[in-house]
């Protein structure tokens, strides 16, 4: 469980993040949507600790970021949106580090994972050979290393080929049913609707709206509008929200 | 193994076999010409020191070290703060939780990648003083090891705790060193017996890092957030000089190429406070050679200059001032070769044009024979000239990495300086030649 209070992000000249209070449960996976600059990427890193000053309360369980950022480490797995792997280690040399790092004993899930994501060619190339998809499969991969209780993901399926999404989302429902607590934003409403069930839409830094499935099935049997139409609307003229 | 440790020298070894074999052979082959070079020159100057200046074993090699060690300390705080937080491995890693032995090894490897440049000079300084002082000397260079590690733990300890200001860790971080030295000094004064002593101390110290190490070690990544730069939006409005108000004296293929150099320069902040505050210090130091040292004041300011410019244009090689090329701008778009070097050379000239017009005003001022002041002129124009020329060279041979971009500059510029006056005429014939060869790989980067 993410418990987020108040949260304020401030950059020189603008607020990325406004006064966004919420609070993500366990077994659900959450969609986090909204233009580009609406401070997605911004709550993320706030979330899991790039972001070391701003106002607010950000809690793991019971842990609180700013007093037991090392034992909050261990919480979560983060692939970010631009992965930052090391070009000269190959793609299996980095899961088996962050394995050793986090201590589990990981051998069976980078196997798997190889195969769900197509690396069978590539697993013994360094990271310097990658394609953009191949390095976010492998930062993927490398958040869901131990499997760890909340998942961070910062579009971080978006260069993903149909089979490993198919086989992405159904290692993100296991998970999901298995009690951990997922977040994932991305800029695809499709997919953010087909996974997910619940959305959370931001829009300038603030929180304009957070949708079950079926406040979603809802809307569109009210207002006779599909998913992204409502988007559009409701991120040009915010009174409309719920 | 430590995980950390064990990756980290995995890639070292994955970066080694990646390179093709010639570039393999050629590094391997440069740096045994510039290896036996240096310290065959330093062996000569250790022994004439010993020799002739009635200098004690000892004495030099302190000097040396102690030299040495103050790089190291002085470069810390800004490796700590400026190089850090900019580094994306280390980021990377801090989002994981490292055991305690683990993220003091993630620190100790990135300080000492900061510090190769420092370990690649001192290794033929060390290989010179031992030859010419014997192998008593390993004791010192283990001494030396031992002391850069103490002070560099002692800056990450410092900086882990989180609730100091930038300030107020400069402050302890300098108090810390200057009682370390005390104490160091202390006993190497009171005894004779240097060594064991000094061993003591720095023992004493470890256990006394140890213990803060342990009260402090889940934070040690408290700098890389405090500290990560934010891209200001201030540098917008900075310059009202916009790409359509440029004059067209530039032949028109050049153009867009220096109204990109020259923008770029403008508008970055840190570039232009660089060259002002270095231009600056320059100043007041030729005024104080010119106060104190009249006599020496024609020497000073040719060798001064040349170092400015050396110094100044190392910072083409960083970051915050002067960002890499793109691929896509080496590679894709159509652009030669003469284009680039020239909008470089253009657009940087400026600068030296000012050096110049500073260094008359000074000699002219000081009063030296106008024969001399041309003279000064053209060794500066000279080297300025040469300076741009190799920036273009390594800039475009390492467009997407410029930290060893900036390590090549510096390697070339020292050994050409230094070759052109060695082995008669070998020397410059050599050098000739392996800026030939630059020339040619440079020349090739571009797409055509
Ligand atoms: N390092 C930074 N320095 C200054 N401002 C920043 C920085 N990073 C982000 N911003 C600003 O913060 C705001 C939010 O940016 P953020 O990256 O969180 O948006 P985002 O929703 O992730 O966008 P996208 O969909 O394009 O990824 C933007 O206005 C951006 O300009
Ligand atoms: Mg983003």
């Amino acid at each position: 469980m993410i418990k987020v209070s108040n949260l304020t992000i401030r950059y020189p000249e603008v607020v990325a993040v406004d006064n966004v209070s919420i609070q993500l449960k366990e077994g659900i996976i959450y969609g986090l949507v909204g233009p580009n600059g609406a401070g997605k990427s911004s709550f993320i890193k706030a979330l899991v600790g790039l972001i070391a000053e701003y106002d607010g309360d950000i809690y793991f369980d019971e842990f609180s970021r700013s007093k037991d950022r090392h034992i909050i480490k261990s919480l979560f797995g983060y692939a970010p949106e631009d992965p930052d792997l090391y070009p000269y280690l190959t793609g299996k040399e980095y899961l088996h580090m962050i394995a050793d790092i986090r201590q589990v004993d990981a051998n069976s899930q980078i196997k798997a994972l190889q195969s769900d994501f197509g690396l069978d060619n590539v697993f013994d190339d360094l990271i310097n050979r990658y394609s953009h998809g191949m390095r976010q499969k492998i930062s993927f991969a490398a958040a869901l290393i131990g499997e760890p209780k909340n998942l961070i993901l910062d579009e971080a399926l978006n260069g993903f080929d149909p089979i490993s999404q198919y086989n992405s989302k159904n290692i993100l429902l296991t998970l999901a049913r298995n009690g951990h607590t997922i977040l994932l934003s991305s800029h695809v409403l499709e997919l953010v609707e087909n996974w997910c069930q619940e959305i959370i839409i931001l829009n300038e830094g603030k929180l304009l709206a957070e949708y079950t499935l079926e406040q979603i099935e809802d809307i569109k049997a009210r207002t006779g509008k599909d998913f992204s139409e409502h988007f559009v609307s409701l991120v040009q003229r915010p009174s409309e929200g719920l | 193994m430590n995980a950390i440790l064990k990756y980290h020298v995995r890639q070292l070894f994955n970066y080694w076999h990646h390179l093709k074999f010639r570039i393999r052979a050629e590094i391997i082959i440069l740096f045994i010409i510039f290896y036996s070079f240096f310290t065959d020159k330093l062996v000569f100057y250790f022994n004439q020191i010993l020799d002739y200046q009635d200098t004690s074993l000892t004495g030099l090699s302190t000097i040396v070290l102690h030299l040495l060690m103050l790089i190291v300390i002085l470069s810390t705080p800004f490796i700590y703060f400026n190089l850090f937080p900019r580094q994306k491995g280390l980021t990377n890693l801090s989002l994981y939780p490292l055991k305690k032995s683990e993220a003091l090894t993630t620190l100790m490897i990135y300080f000492v990648k900061y510090q190769i440049i420092i370990i690649l000079i001192a290794t033929p300084v060390f290989t010179a003083l031992m030859l010419s002082t014997g192998p008593l000397m390993l004791l010192y260079i283990l001494f030396l090891l031992c002391s850069s590690l103490f002070l560099s733990g002692l800056m990450v300890l410092i900086l882990a705790s989180k609730y100091l200001s930038r300030s107020r860790i400069f402050y302890q971080y300098f108090l810390f060193f200057f009682l370390y030295f005390v104490s160091f000094a202390i006993v190497y004064w009171t005894t004779y017996l240097f060594f064991y002593y000094t061993i003591l101390v720095i023992f004493c110290g470890w256990i006394v890092l140890l213990r803060y190490w342990n009260a402090r070690w889940q934070s040690w990544d408290h700098v890389l957030n405090r500290y990560r730069p934010v891209v200001q939006k201030s540098t917008q409005n900075m310059s009202k000089l916009t790409y359509f108000q440029f004059p067209s004296a530039i032949p028109k293929t050049v153009r867009p190429l220096f109204i990109k150099e020259i923008l770029s320069h403008i508008r970055n902040k840190n570039y232009m406070r660089l060259k002002i505050i270095s231009l600056f210090i320059y100043l007041i130091i030729m005024i104080l050679v010119d106060i104190f040292y009249h006599e020496y004041f024609t020497t000073a300011i040719s060798l001064l200059t040349i170092l400015l410019i050396w110094e100044h244009y190392s910072h083409q090689f960083n970051e915050k001032y002067v960002m890499k090329e793109t691929r896509f701008f080496i590679k894709v778009l159509p652009i030669k070769f003469y284009q680039y070097s020239l909008s470089k050379f253009f657009s940087e000239f400026l600068y030296i044009a000012l050096i110049l017009f500073v260094v008359l005003i000074l000699t002219l001022i000081h009063g030296i024979a106008l024969f001399k002041i041309l003279n000064i002129l053209g060794i500066i124009t000279i080297f300025s000239l040469f300076v741009l020329y190799i920036i273009t060279l390594i800039r475009i041979i390492f467009y997407d990495n410029p930290r060893v971009a900036g390590y090549a500059y510096h390697f070339l510029i020292i050994f050409t300086v230094v070759m052109s006056f060695s082995f008669y005429l070998v020397g410059p014939i050599v050098t000739l030649f392996i800026i030939i060869y630059l020339h040619f790989i440079s020349n090739r980067q571009f797409a055509r």
